[in-house]
């Protein structure tokens, strides 16, 4: 798999570069980026429709990527405004719903054909919805994606130390759930 | 081993967390069989089949990338073919061109794209002239240059009338930068 920097420079070069770059970004990112956008999303068509408004919206961007902070970040920070974008739109169309957003994605879970883990997944996965959307991104690029602060700090535009808080409060929420669950 | 996972540990959690089980940082999702590999197909698809204003996004990404703090531009037309021409003139002498094929008609419409007219507006602005000139190069006729302050969209289309429209899709953008 090429580095980030080989990408980018082929994405330069003269005589059609940019395709052939951009197939490699989704080739090497798409599957990552999904998984991301599939812990905001709640279900795999929602998740496959803001993965694929992502990849659009790098192709129609990349012209205008400066290199001020690392492609793969860039990426993310995309993805993450995205499925942001998106979730405040599904609160508000939802506001008159009889049952609140969170919980109508709760209920989707339960429903999930493509949901495959045990019940204790279940209901992190549950703990993990009900978390304000920003606090939720941040929890699912550390907790499931394994990213480091500094990264995640560049997607969300934030601070490290902003970062780690927001992280620290969603993990002992989420434990406290758990345990009064378990 | 057991030292650099420690230092790896969040200061809040300990071995006894719930959340420091291995198992639950597995996603419990699964994709439609080969989903994967259909994902690059299915992004080239969206990006050919985009709308009008869509498939505008690649020319205003040559817009956006190099048109916008233009001291002047020239934007040239053909027609039926549609092909559009964007020409920055920098300050360094050079010039920056970039060229898209598109159908007659969805140049027309994109004329009156708000984000296109937005552009041409700006740049009116930003060269100080009173006129945006507009030559249009047809492939069949003679170079004709159109002169307009006002609406460019109306005398393109009455120039464009003339000849028939032929459907293309959106063939490539190339982008090149020529000596002076």
């Amino acid at each position: 798999m090429q580095e980030d920097s080989e990408i980018l420079a082929l994405y330069n070069k003269d005589g059609g570069g940019a395709d052939y770059a951009f197939n490699l970004i989704v080739r090497k990112y798409s599957e990552r980026l999904y998984w991301h956008l599939r812990e905001l999303a709640g279900s795999h068509e929602d998740a496959n429709d803001l993965l694929q408004n992502t990849l659009i919206k790098i192709w129609n961007n990349l012209p205008t990527f400066r290199g001020d902070s690392k492609l793969y970040t860039w990426l993310y920070r995309i993805a993450t405004n995205e499925a942001l974008t998106w979730l405040k739109k599904q609160r508000f169309e939802s506001r008159f719903a009889r049952l609140g957003f969170d919980k109508s994605l709760c209920n989707k879970l339960t429903t999930d054909d493509f949901f495959n883990g045990d019940q204790i997944q279940l209901a992190l996965q549950k703990e993990v919805m009900q978390l304000p959307d920003k606090q939720r991104a941040i929890f699912s690029m550390r907790y499931f994606q394994d990213m480091k602060y500094e990264e995640i700090a560049e997607v969300m535009e934030s601070n490290v130390g902003a970062v780690k808080t927001s992280y620290s409060i969603a993990y002992n929420k989420i434990t406290t759930g758990l345990k009064n669950k378990f | 081993m057991e030292d650099n996972k420690n230092i790896d540990r969040e200061s809040f959690e300990n071995a006894n967390d719930i959340l420091s089980n291995e198992h639950l940082k597995k996603m419990p999702f699964k994709v439609p069989q080969g989903y994967f590999e259909s994902v690059e197909d299915e992004v080239r698809t969206k990006i050919k089949e985009q709308t009008p204003d869509g498939q505008w996004g690649l020319l205003h990404r040559s817009l956006k990338a190099y048109l916008g703090l233009a001291a002047s531009f020239l934007l040239i037309l053909g027609a039926g073919w549609g092909t559009i021409h964007f020409t920055k003139y920098l300050t360094s002498g050079h010039t920056l061109t970039a060229q898209s094929t598109v159908d007659s008609e969805l140049l027309l419409d994109s004329l009156e794209n708000d984000y296109v007219a937005e552009q041409l507006d700006n740049a009116l602005e930003e060269s100080s002239k009173d006129t945006l000139t507009i030559r249009v190069i047809p492939p069949q006729a003679e170079e004709m240059t159109v002169e307009t302050a006002v609406d460019y969209a109306d005398a393109v289309q009455e120039y464009l009338s003339a000849y028939p429209s032929t459907s293309v899709s959106l063939a490539s953008l190339e982008l090149a930068e020529l000596e002076e």
